[in-house]
């Protein structure tokens, strides 16, 4: 049993020693793409490289945006400072509340906000690892343990495989020195915005839409209880949100009480507020169209950021959430 | 729990540690251990399926006893109609119930006679038609007196739930296995280090050959109607390997877990796809169920005896029983009975048992004739294997249309797919499978794939490094469930 046992941990060994080397060779021969169970996303169309190199150094805020797509391409800071509110925005692709605790972890310390908004797109909820998020933020924010250990705790070969490759290829390829990749049809805002210059397939796609359903993945409600509990450490307020999709989109989810009952009921347990802006859309006191201001069937377009940008501020008076300015 | 797991990598280890170095003094202790923690193991599917399983167990042990004790025939003769009816029952609501009762309103809707009859939502239980012939293999080997019976309750609960082969496999033999609980396992250290090596090849056929060309398999065969002969072909061929990778890779998985606790289990298969003709394929083919079939099933119809009708008869009963097995769709019948067909010349010309032996024993390159002859009868698997595939006959049949429709050349659009597919393109994918094939083929005649004894460590070890880096970074980890399972 001796032999077999020392033989085990001498193999396991020089299987991480190997693992390590095909990780620095992968990276730094930029073949990340090429190999099956490895990614590397720095770069990439969320522009989170230019946003986590930008929130590094950035001052305090007033408010910080975290959630997915829905969040870096739905709140705009420039609308946010015209209303004398200093905002930084945290979002990223596929974001789920289990990556950002950890971004709000890392930036609250210098970005300061005294209100954090989370998105709670209901298809981030499934998520059950966070996988996807996570290869995406460990590749495009500096290395840290707390991103790594975040990489772990999916237990997914491929995230793990890509943060691993895409840290060894720092070595030839610094973060600091990573080119931002120009897809031609977004554009970088200061503030961790994503304008969208694409034309829109909204009216098409909401044609092909089936009736779907979601879920919620009760890792991301533990998740989303750790960003309560940050904010509340930082004096922070949090203020739950879900962005307008089109109309369409959001009529053809069939189970909508099972995946917004547990988020009102979470709010109400710990007097957060929770508001879906979908409701608005129905009820008419917000006027979006799926042709003029959504890209695509879930996401808007600039005309239709300026409209609910400009309401979403509204909502935030009436609530007296619009936060202090901060102190300069 | 599924081999491919994060939980099935913290149970292993926890579950050896508590075995050799918690429970070791005491054998009886480790079956009751191995009771507990397959049990586990089982309901991390489904914790309402054990009383199945125990079920089973119970009867079938209680039967044996009475089988000890039992002289009178006529007595015999009932209590192994009660395990087989009792078992056989279980298997046959759970599985067949739902076809059964479809099949018999296609039939009359054939004659236009329209009927609304109940179906059930039936739950195939995980592996109820391994453990259900692993069991009646103990009430059947007792009854014919091969076997004395068990008087140990948990060592036999242990043989008919040991955790891993309960769910896919092997079937094993009672005489085989359960003689194994019935003594002290002392820790082996030559045992372990093929459990391991048998563990490793295991998880690159699952994870590396298997789920990744399931991924061409499902699309193809998802749009055969939309594409090309060529691509048709492809996907059979994925289809091809993913079976093969999958349940072998899980046999192999379960071989070299038994062997971790001191187990021998049987070999499942044998390089199958380097058979020379049908009869030394289901030779090398899940041999446990096929031995099972022959045992249990072929030999007491009259088997090779009798009169050429006897012969045919039986081996069509045996094909298409076989094929049955695998699932509750006229599919697999179709499946067995062109197998039946493949295997029929054979056994009337008093060919089936020429190639006994390996292909080209004792050199590297096959001969043309080998060579010929191995590229026949993979052909023809894989043409039966278009059956096993399809959601139904009529799938398959437009799938075997499509691949002689005369539209082979794949479209731009196609080749496009193809390239586009992820991180992953057909040359990788070839070469992965040229990795297997370069490595069966080399150990061909050894029934561990990766007992390369004759070469240096330093070798050795590159080699296992090799699969291990192949298994990380090729493999699909986001494919979770093996195929047998559904069985």
């Amino acid at each position: 049993m001796r032999s077999f046992l020392l033989r085990f941990v001498k193999y396991a060994l020089v299987a991480a020693a190997a693992y390590a080397l095909f990780a620095l060779l992968v990276g730094n021969l930029g073949l990340e793409n090429r190999v099956p169970n490895t990614l590397n996303l720095t770069g990439e169309f969320d522009r989170s490289l230019l946003r986590f190199r930008e929130a590094e150094t950035a001052e305090p805020v007033d408010m910080v945006f975290l959630g997915s797509s829905h969040t870096y391409r739905g709140f705009d800071p420039r609308i946010m400072a015209d209303a004398n509110v200093a905002a930084f925005n945290l979002g990223s692709s596929a974001q789920t509340p289990l990556n950002s605790h950890r971004l709000l972890q890392r930036y609250i310390g210098n970005l300061q906000p005294q209100v954090v908004v989370l998105e709670m797109y209901w298809g981030v909820f499934e998520s059950t690892d966070g996988s996807e998020a996570s290869i995406n933020i460990a590749c495009n924010a500096p290395a840290s343990l707390d991103f790594l250990a975040m990489t772990l705790q999916s237990k997914d070969v491929r995230t793990v495989n890509s943060v691993l490759t895409n840290y060894a290829s720092r070595i030839r390829f610094p973060l600091e020195t990573a080119k931002q990749i120009d897809y031609g049809n977004d554009v970088y805002v200061m503030g961790g915005y994503s304008e969208t210059h694409r034309k829109s397939t909204a009216a098409q796609e909401v044609k092909k839409l089936k009736p779907y359903t979601s879920s919620i993945a009760p890792i991301q409600l533990h998740y989303l209880d750790k960003i309560r509990v940050l904010c509340e450490e930082n004096n922070a307020t949090l203020v739950l949100v879900r962005t307008p999709v089109t109309t369409e989109y959001f009529n053809a989810l069939s189970n909508l009480n099972e995946v917004t009952e547990p988020m009102l009921q979470y709010a109400a347990a710990h007097q957060l507020v929770f508001h879906d802006f979908n409701e608005d859309v129905q009820q008419g006191t917000l006027q979006l169209q799926t042709g003029r201001d959504f890209y695509d069937k879930n996401h808007l377009g600039q005309s239709g950021v300026d409209r609910f940008n400009a309401h979403f501020i509204s909502f935030l008076r009436q609530h007296a959430l619009l936060p202090e300015p901060a102190a300069n | 729990m599924l081999f491919n797991s994060f939980e099935f990598a913290v149970f292993l280890p926890l579950v050896f540690a508590l075995y050799w170095f918690v429970f070791q003094r005491n054998f009886k202790i480790q079956n009751l251990l191995l009771v507990v923690v397959s049990y586990v193991f089982y309901g991390w599917w489904d914790w309402r399926f054990l009383s199945l399983i125990v079920i089973s167990s119970l009867l079938d042990f209680g039967i044996g006893q009475k089988l000890g004790s039992a002289t009178a025939p006529k007595a015999r003769k009932a209590l192994l109609g009660l395990s087989l009816a009792v078992n056989l029952g279980f298997l046959g609501f759970f599985k067949y119930f739902n076809f059964f009762v479809e099949s018999f309103v296609d039939a009359f809707a054939t004659v236009g006679v329209s009927l609304s009859p109940t179906t059930l939502q039936i739950v195939l239980p995980v592996g109820i038609s391994f453990y259900t012939f692993q069991t009646l293999s103990y009430t059947i080997d007792v009854y014919r007196k091969e076997l004395e019976p068990s008087k140990d309750l948990v060592g036999f609960l242990a043989f008919v739930s040991f955790f891993p082969q309960l769910v896919a496999g092997p079937i094993e033999r009672a005489k085989n296995l359960l003689p194994q609980f019935a003594k002290a396992r002392t820790f082996d250290y030559h045992q372990a280090t093929q459990g391991m090596k048998h563990i490793l090849w295991g998880f690159f056929k699952k994870v590396v050959i298997a789920d990744t060309c399931g991924i061409y398999a499902d699309y193809i065969f998802g749009h055969h109607e939309a594409l090309s002969g060529g691509s048709l072909v492809l996907g059979a061929l994925c289809f091809t390997f993913q079976i093969y990778g999958d349940f072998s890779g899980y046999s192999d998985i379960a071989i070299g877990t038994a062997k971790l606790f001191g187990f021998n289990l049987m070999t499942n298969f044998r390089t199958p796809y380097f058979s020379r003709d049908i009869a030394e394929f289901w030779r090398r083919w899940h041999i446990s169920l096929s031995t099972w079939f022959r045992d249990y099933v072929y030999i007491p119809l009259g088997g090779s005896r009798g009169g050429q009708w006897g012969k045919v008869r039986n081996t069509f009963i045996i094909f298409v029983v076989s094929g049955f097995w695998h699932g509750a769709n006229w599919t697999f019948v179709v499946w067995g009975f062109l197998n039946a067909l493949y295997f029929l010349p054979l056994l009337l010309l008093k060919q089936n048992r020429k190639n006994l032996g390996v292909v080209a024993e004792g050199r590297w390159l096959p001969s043309v004739r080998e060579f010929g002859q191995v590229g026949l009868t993979f052909g023809l698997t894989v043409f039966a294997w278009i059956f096993f595939r399809a959601a139904n006959v009529g799938e398959a049949f437009s799938y075997i249309g499509g691949l002689f429709s005369g539209n082979f050349i794949p479209s731009y659009a196609e080749v496009r797919l193809y390239a586009e597919s992820g991180a992953f393109n057909l040359a990788l994918l070839g070469a992965l499978v040229g990795v297997l094939l370069l490595f069966e083929w080399a150990q061909r005649h050894k029934d561990n794939i990766l007992d390369f004894e004759n070469l240096s460590t330093t070798v050795r070890w590159g080699l296992y490094i090799f699969i291990l880096l192949l298994i990380v970074f090729f493999g699909t980890w986001d494919r979770s469930t093996f195929i047998y399972f559904q069985f």
